[in-house]
């Protein structure tokens, strides 16, 4: 797909970014990496599985969450420019944007509200939060808005299990 | 997270009531991302490229197609043999336009948005914008033919610095 010359370029990139000292963003991208993998939690009761995965070549992350029901929501994680965004392509149709930050201890990325497309007639995804625990144990608190202004939230605990 | 499930099961049931009307009306948008979704699937074939790229022309490619977000996107990926590409491209209604958004192994998120032709054998998605650096250029235009239920072609257009456009040809039969 890529010319020689721009998989050079893509070369000449990747060497830059390791000349210079690496964002706030791009740590915090290097920190959701981490997760890549397959997990297994437990939300209310039932079994929930979240799958990460590091794609385009680095350059994004794609977090997929299954349960016993027919959901099945896909999370893209980029760095853009100096900020690092998840996009959440939600069951309920629309795409909330959120910004991401680390907090001082780098044990906690907190992903605040940016904007939406879509229709938010059933309300949108506005919040969330991955707790590192360590290599093998994550949460993720998700925080969605209804449409009349409620906030309603899950806590998901997550063991590694690949 | 109990009240997205049950957001989720309101689209459903709105889906439902309204689905007499919908099959009536159904907006050419809503007819494309439809005919997008019958590729779903595996699939895999060879790459031509023009002009010729020596580092993929030939080379064996595999895509996948999944419906995702309790239908409301498709999920594409793309990946070479021996190469590292991995690409992600994401396919959605957004109000009356179809689009999507390409996670660049470059490193950029260019948007596009499709238009199905009136024989429905194809659908075009021609460029919209683009987020993050585009110093190493942006893939530019997408187009999806419809060939039979185990058979399609895309053909995706890169855009090197300097508009020199480099378009790569993916011949590809189903395999699941």
């Amino acid at each position: 797909m890529k010319s020689r010359r721009f998989v050079l370029s893509v070369v000449l990139i990747s060497l830059s970014a390791v000349a210079f000292a690496q964002s706030d963003a791009q740590k915090s991208f290097d920190k959701m990496k981490t997760l890549a993998g397959t997990w297994e939690g437990t939300f209310e009761g039932k079994p929930l599985h979240v799958s990460l995965r590091v794609t385009s070549m680095g350059n994004a992350l794609m977090h997929e969450m299954k349960g016993d029901g027919p959901e099945d929501p896909i999370t893209m994680f980029n760095v853009d420019g100096d900020r690092l965004l998840l996009t959440h392509y939600c069951d309920v149709g629309n795409r909330p944007r959120m910004v991401g930050k680390v907090s001082p201890d780098g044990n906690t990325l907190e992903f605040n509200f940016l904007d939406v497309s879509g229709s938010t007639q059933y309300g949108h995804m506005q919040h969330v939060v991955f707790n590192f625990i360590d290599s093998d144990h994550h949460t993720e608190k998700w925080e969605f808005a209804m449409a009349d202004g409620k906030t309603e939230g899950g806590l998901l605990d997550l063991r590694r299990t690949k | 997270m109990k009240r997205i499930a049950i957001s989720a099961v309101f689209v459903l049931i709105a889906a439902t009531a309204f689905a007499a009307d919908a099959a009536a009306t159904q907006s050419d948008v809503q007819k494309s991302f439809d005919k997008l979704k019958t590729l779903a699937g595996s699939w895999e074939g060879r790459v031509t490229t023009l002009p010729p790229q020596a580092d993929v022309e030939g080379k064996l490619m595999q895509v996948s197609l999944r419906v995702t977000s309790m239908g409301n996107a498709i999920v594409h990926e793309a990946t070479i043999t021996g190469r590292p590409d991995d690409p992600i491209t994401m396919l959605y209604l957004d109000g009356d336009r179809l689009l999507l958004t390409h996670y660049c192994d470059a490193g950029n998120r260019p948007r596009m948005v499709g238009t199905m032709s009136p024989e429905g054998k194809t659908v075009e998605f021609e460029f919209l914008d683009v987020a993050g650096s585009t110093q190493y250029g942006h893939m530019h235009h997408a187009v999806f033919t419809f060939l039979d239920a185990n058979h399609h072609i895309e053909d995706w257009t890169y855009m090197e610095p300097g508009d020199k456009p480099v378009h790569a040809h993916f011949d590809l039969q189903r395999t699941k």
